[in-house]
């Protein structure tokens, strides 16, 4: 179970800072016995998607950050906020590959 | 609505189907900012008026870098994408896609109408599912016990030449373990689902998770799929070996597949 972004959701406030109320959420729409509900949603599992993921237009003002570098940026920051001497996780490559089959 | 002082710009955090913007009034966005619609013909933007000194490239940039900045801001657009997502079909956009104004989302939705019409007849009635798998040798029990001793006669050399075999074996047999689990995973899974993306694996640093992320994927499930695609991980859980294991997340509004196959979506 991750733990941080609850820590940090809670010592940040942010949870007054207008977030949707949880039952509201799709990502908890499930019963409340239900294996996938009540469970915190990690920051990882969010970035993954919010940065990694989603339609990417080219906006007027971001222009020159958008995309890859965007990414980057972000998961350095985490990354080293986290821990100064590990590695970015999109620069290491895949610890299976040339085991698993992929595509 | 419409019309904004030269000080602030649009950010658009998904594009859907129209529909009755009360739903969404009282929820707000990055910074605490309200929402408001930009509807074009069949298509809606849900966007926040934002100051245009805050997003900016140099804003922006430093306010990525600053950890509890970046945090603030992904959740706050993901509440907005997950609020919308129960109102209407939504396509979530990445993070930060700031225009000068709502003429331009206005022109933008026009620019790209049928690659979005194409998206959100796609993610129709789906929703998306994460399923990772971990590698974790150092849950298992030793092959050989005392592996911390030595063995009657034997030198301490050779002990310790041993023990470093026996992890090493332990090592190897978990990876393989974990490639078998992956390859039964995704096969099972992709045949309950309509499509498949792959994200990096993720730093254990970051997740605080025991054990090394192997597998990181999304699976576009049609709803009515939902619960045979849990009752499937549950399957393969209860057949997990000691050493693997695999969770699940979900379900998310469908960022994973909101793109058009390997390719942008650019002006």
């Amino acid at each position: 179970m991750n733990r941080l972004p609850e820590v940090r959701a809670a010592a940040h406030g942010l949870s007054d800072r207008g977030f949707p109320p949880r039952a509201h959420s799709l990502t908890r729409m499930l019963d409340e016995d239900h294996p996938l509900a009540n469970r915190e949603i990690s920051l990882v599992d969010v970035l993954d998607r919010v940065l990694g993921k989603g339609v990417v237009l080219t906006g007027d003002l971001t222009v020159s950050i958008a995309g890859i570098d965007l990414v980057r940026i972000s998961l350095r920051a985490l990354v080293s906020s986290v821990n100064e001497n590990v590695p970015s996780p999109w620069e290491g490559g895949h610890p299976l590959n040339g085991r698993i089959r992929h595509g | 609505m419409t019309s904004h002082g030269t000080g602030y710009a649009s950010y658009v955090y998904a594009v859907c189907r129209p529909f009755d913007g009360e739903a969404v009034e009282g929820t707000v966005g990055v910074g605490g900012r309200p929402l408001h619609l930009v509807t074009e013909e069949d298509l809606t933007a849900v966007v926040s008026a934002v100051p245009l000194e805050e997003f900016d490239e140099e804003a922006l940039k430093s306010r990525l870098e600053d950890l509890r900045l970046l945090e603030e801001m992904v959740r706050a657009h993901h509440g907005v994408v997950d609020t919308v997502a129960r109102l209407a079909v939504t396509v979530p956009l990445r993070l930060a896609t700031v225009y000068h104004g709502d003429e331009r989302v206005r022109g933008v939705l026009r620019a790209h109408a049928e690659t979005f019409e194409a998206t959100l007849r796609e993610l129709t009635g789906r929703v998306e599912l994460g399923v990772k798998v971990y590698a974790d040798a150092g849950t298992r029990s030793p092959v050989t016990e005392p592996s911390g001793g030595s063995l009657p006669g034997e030198s301490r050399g050779r002990a310790y030449l041993r023990r470093r075999k026996e992890q090493r074996e332990l090592r190897d047999d978990t990876w393989r373990r974990a490639a078998v689990l992956c390859e039964r995973t995704d096969e099972v899974l992709s045949g309950l689902s309509h499509a498949r993306e792959q994200h990096p694996p993720q730093n254990a640093a970051l997740s605080e998770v025991p054990g090394e992320n192997v597998m990181n994927h999304a699976y576009l499930v049609d709803q009515e799929r939902v619960e045979d695609f849990l009752a499937a991980v549950r399957d393969l859980r209860s057949h997990a070996r000691e050493g693997v294991r695999i969770e699940v997340s979900g379900p998310w509004v469908p960022y994973s597949f909101a793109s058009p196959r390997s390719s942008e979506v650019g002006v």
